[in-house]
């Protein structure tokens, strides 16, 4: 069962010692990690495209990959 | 004590062979951030696979029985749904204080989960969605059916999850 106090404590102590800059330290860590993750997922449609070319046998369509480097790119923008 | 579980059901793209446990949804938007999400009637989980999952071949139902001893109900129990008011109109009025950024939707969940520290004992929350399933009312415009999901953030309160349907 879940202690409803426990949870309120633990939220007010986080919210209480954040500032302004860890709070924006926390957002960039998460843009990064967001990039990072684009990077990932890039490279995870290339593969599948070149498995499909060389074996013919799964099916990447390259609007997805066009999709996933749109949303890359604007990634990197944001973190330039 | 005895566990309480709830029946609820998966929708995903379709796949052969069907899925052994459920996808991870990391969406932007997914209203409590990432989590395997889950509908409460069969009826909703159906109507989100014909409307969300058009650019697969066909969408597939998985049900599973969820262990919500640790969920946070926002639905139906009054003294969650209140204390979760209080502590998002809490977070979202600090972030907004403290911030550059105008937090969104992941922001604010991931905030009191991973920053709040809640991960340690929340394993899900149960909250109602957007009502805006026509199809399912019977009257236009009156929504006296609320249209609930749960985000479960530990696969270990996930059980018994099996292939219900395929819409192909």
């Amino acid at each position: 069962m879940l202690n409803l106090q426990q949870l309120e404590d633990s939220l007010d102590k986080a919210l209480d010692a954040e500032t302004y800059e860890s709070l924006n330290e926390w957002f960039q860590e998460r843009d990064k990690q967001k990039i990072k993750d684009f990077i990932g997922v890039q490279g995870y449609l290339s593969n599948l495209q070149s498995i499909q070319k060389s074996k013919g046998t799964i099916s990447v369509e390259p609007k997805y990959i066009q999709e996933v480097e749109v949303v890359f790119s604007s990634f990197h923008g944001l973190a330039a | 004590m005895t566990k309480k579980n709830r029946n609820m059901y998966h929708t995903q793209g379709y796949s052969k062979p069907p899925l052994t446990e459920p996808l991870l949804c990391e969406r932007d938007d997914a209203w409590l951030g990432n989590g395997y999400y889950f509908w409460d009637t069969e009826d909703d989980a159906l109507w989100w696979g014909s409307t969300a999952k058009k650019t697969y071949t066909g969408f597939s139902v998985y049900i599973a029985d969820i262990d919500t001893e640790n969920v946070l109900d926002t639905v139906f129990n009054e003294e969650h749904y209140n204390f979760w008011l209080k502590q998002i109109d809490k977070a979202i009025n600090s972030i907004y204080k403290k911030s550059t950024k105008k937090p969104g939707i992941q922001d604010i969940n991931e905030y009191i989960m991973s920053r709040g520290g809640w991960s340690q004992w929340v394993t899900g929350i149960m909250f109602q969605d957007l009502p805006s399933n026509e199809t399912i009312s019977k009257v236009t415009g009156f929504y006296y059916k609320k249209r609930i999901q749960l985000a479960a953030f530990d696969l270990k309160i996930i059980n018994n999850f099996a292939h219900h349907y395929d819409s192909k």
